[in-house]
């Protein structure tokens, strides 16, 4: 293999490629980025059995013999960073690879490329087109949900629904609930389909995604498929049950609080500065125009913080209690100025909507 | 001025088990295990502490020392109940009541001295201005006895540290109140390690620089003992000198875990032997959590082989709860990780951590069937209120009824699950 690459294109791409690389992989084929070139393309792959990613580069990429090369990742990322030239030029020859520019080379020891597993492709089949930056925008809104636990593992991944020309996303640690709906574009209608995908490849798909218009998704029996651009992202699918999510959104909250959005968010941080790992609730006291937030850790002491809200629903003052990190995630990823919160009474879930795109979910903390 | 009592219960279980049957009054009585056990001394009356018996001895080493000791078993609900009464008279003398275990409370009276010059005014005349906070002492400790029959020591200061050492100066029966100002003067004499917050491991270090007494160790200078001991100098410079927090909490006491574990008669490798076992201890956890209005967030599998190598193994649940079919099921998925080597086990122990009083983060999910297993908690525990522990044996503790024979409120075991 012989290519003489335009270096911060080749580098760009490495870097994505190693979002997906286990620097400690006990299998030393996985700490490897896979290099393959045809006389038309040069493809970078790299994956951890779970996830896995294809970037392919055409532009600033001069093939003069192709081939294959199974190089360590982080170093010959980190050497493709240092490097300043314009150029490089990547050449192969038995197991070892030379990278050249004007004033330096490197001479690197690779790995046995058929030693590295295949990473799945995209099919021929057709795929449900989405609008790329709606789809990250969707991702941002649910994937801070997801549970982190291991022990609840159909709840570490985000849950995709394709139905007709609906998507959705849903995301749940068994607490909270972050649903996000958005549009296919075109494409082949999926049907109906629905997948767990892993947090990671969640993460990763939206960091791949951002340069790209359009995305394509493909979903099968056990994997997951997106292509934007020059970049295809394959994940395995969380095999598991997720939880019936719908009979969790309240219908019936009759009480309601208008907020502004920055001076809620900055009142519950303030709020939660008084809590700890062992009280983790800030109390949410209602009256007709004004909302008062108060918290309390054992042997550290107590804070309360005063805002105005609009209310409505009942004429008596309405207590709640929620841990402040699950109100403050949501708040952080509304787009509008004023949130809306939807509550019934102080053990049944509070809701907060914007549009009929984005409904969010959080159980309280039991106040006894 | 802050005047700070801490009551402390002289040998506690001891003690508790002489009140109980007053045949024992005057005789050495050791709780921990009978005679044949292969336990360890939790507590020793002060006859048997005079024949050379020490807490944490191991009991067969007791009863060599002490061959006509008595040797009971305990029994925990009873020190529970007594704890409870003992709480109760020190709340009669003043709301600010903290308890820091079963047998010790710090009681603050700063704001009490009217109240109790008004009570004393009808002796001899007006009474010294220092002299109340003695006969507050002396009046807490006859009121506990009158209630408990149980003698307190009571140490009178202006801070918790000094009134801590204090009682423990004036052990047993006795009450020592320290002086305002006079503080660096008692303190000077004792041995730095009887400073609470001082361990073994920083006493020793003390040694190594020949400090022996805090009366030393008041005499290095702040500076010095800064640059030695860093964050640490400053705590030993106030200590030395009897100053510290006076600051009585007067929360509900949350311990900090609630554990229970025990010996088995004979070493055993039977794995079901050890779940039953594991199950009667996490239930009787588990109802003190739910007593204390607690839940755990971590729970830990306790193991001690045959050749005494001791492991313990921990995990934390994604919610923490008071049920005991959650914890059990954790409890059982750490048996496999912690109990590896082909030994017998000679002792297991459960220990509830992470406990909280607080709002309990409810469920998405599951909340209604967790409102149901409530209920079903409640019920138990008013079942084994009125009739007994043993009146209700749940989950793979079954299996304990094959096996041991059964009390009131307890399995019989071979050593009995004292600690808390």
């Amino acid at each position: 293999m012989k290519v003489v690459c335009d270096r911060s294109i080749l580098s760009d791409a490495f870097q994505m490629a190693l979002g997906v690389v286990n620097a400690r992989s006990p299998k030393p084929a996985l700490q490897c980025v896979k290099i393959e070139s045809t006389k038309k393309e040069v493809r970078l792959l790299a994956t951890d059995l779970e996830v896995g990613i294809r970037v392919s580069l055409t532009e600033g990429m001069d093939v003069s013999q192709g081939g294959e090369a199974l190089l360590p990742g982080d170093r010959v990322g980190a050497i493709l960073k240092e490097l300043t030239s314009e150029k490089v030029t990547l050449a192969v020859e038995e197991t070892s690879a030379v990278l050249e520019t004007e004033d330096s080379r490197f001479a690197i020891m690779g790995d046995n490329p058929a030693s590295f597993p295949s990473v799945p492709d995209f099919g021929k089949d057709g795929a449900t087109e989405l609008e790329a930056e709606a789809l990250r925008g969707m991702i941002r809104r649910t994937i801070f949900a997801t549970a982190r636990e291991a022990a609840r593992y159909a709840l570490n991944g985000v849950l995709w629904e394709i139905d007709g020309k609906e998507v959705r996303l849903v995301a749940t640690d068994g607490h909270r609930l972050a649903l996000a709906k958005g549009e296919c574009k075109g494409g082949k209608s999926a049907g109906k389909v629905s997948a767990i995908v892993p947090t990671k490849a969640m993460q990763l798909i939206e960091r791949s995604i951002q340069d790209a218009e359009t995305v394509e998704v493909q979903i099968g029996e056990k994997e997951l498929l997106v292509k934007a651009g020059r970049v295809v992202i394959y994940s395995r699918l969380v095999d598991g049950h997720f939880p019936k999510y719908e009979d969790v959104i309240p219908k019936d909250s009759d009480k309601k609080a208008k907020l502004d959005t920055a001076a809620m968010l900055s009142a519950v941080r303030k709020a939660s500065l008084l809590t700890n790992e062992e009280s983790r609730g800030v109390k949410l006291t209602f009256r007709a125009k004004q909302l008062v937030l108060s918290s309390r850790a054992p042997e550290m002491g107590e804070a309360k913080v005063t805002m105005a809200a609009e209310f409505e629903g009942t004429d008596d003052e309405f207590d709640v209690a929620f841990n402040p990190y699950f109100l403050i995630d949501v708040l952080k990823v509304v787009a509008g100025e004023t949130v809306t919160l939807q509550l019934k009474s102080a053990n049944k879930p509070g809701l907060i909507r914007e549009g009929n795109h984005y409904v969010h979910v959080i159980m309280p903390v039991n106040i006894l | 001025m802050s005047v700070i009592l801490l009551a402390d219960i002289d040998a506690f279980f001891a003690q508790a088990e002489q009140v109980k049957r007053p045949e024992l009054r005057g005789r050495p009585v050791i709780v921990g295990g009978r005679a044949t056990d292969r336990s360890v001394v939790a507590s020793a009356s002060y006859e048997a502490r005079a024949r050379g018996v020490k807490t944490a001895m191991p009991v067969a080493q007791a009863v060599r020392v002490c061959p006509d000791g008595v040797f009971l078993r305990g029994d925990f609900a009873t020190y529970s109940q007594m704890s409870q009464q003992f709480r109760d008279v020190c709340l009669q003398h003043t709301p600010l009541v903290e308890q820091v275990s079963l047998d010790e409370a710090y009681l603050d009276l700063s704001g009490c001295r009217r109240r109790y010059a008004r009570l004393l005014a009808g002796g001899d005349g007006p009474i010294s201005e220092s002299a109340w906070p003695l006969l507050a002492a002396r009046g807490l400790q006859h009121d506990i006895l009158q209630a408990t029959g149980l003698y307190v020591s009571v140490g009178v200061a202006s801070s918790r540290t000094v009134a801590k050492m204090a009682s423990d100066s004036a052990k047993p029966r006795g009450v020592l109140h320290v002086w305002p100002g006079r503080e660096a003067a008692f303190l000077a004499g004792l041995p730095v390690g009887r400073l609470p917050g001082i361990g073994p491991k920083t006493a020793e270090r003390l040694r190594r620089y020949n400090l022996q007494t805090i009366g030393q160790l008041a005499s290095v200078s702040r500076e010095l003992l800064v640059e030695s001991f860093g964050a640490a100098g400053e705590f030993l410079y106030e200590a030395a000198r009897g100053r510290g927090s006076a600051a009585v909490d007067p929360q509900e006491w949350v311990p900090r875990s609630i554990s229970r574990e025990t010996t088995f008669e004979h070493d055993t490798s039977d794995r079901q032997q050890l779940a039953a076992m594991l199950s009667y201890l996490l239930q009787r956890a588990c109802r003190q959590l739910r007593a204390g209005g607690l839940t755990a967030a971590t729970i830990t599998l306790k193991l001690r082989y045959a050749d005494f190598q001791t492991v313990a193994r921990s995990c934390t649940l994604p919610d923490a709860t008071d049920h005991d079919d959650e914890l059990y099921r954790a409890l059982m998925a750490l048996l496999p990780r912690t109990y590896t080597r082909r030994v017998a086990v000679r002792l297991v122990g459960v220990a509830l951590s992470g406990l909280s009083a607080d709002g309990r983060q409810m469920r998405l999910f599951d909340e209604e069937a967790y409102g149901r297993r409530d209920r079903l908690y409640a019920s138990i525990d008013a079942i084994r209120e009125k009739f007994g522990f043993t009146s209700l044996v749940t989950s793979r503790a079954v299996d304990l009824m094959e096996t041991h024979s059964r009390r009131r409120d307890t399995f019989e075991l071979p050593v009995g699950c004292l600690s808390r």
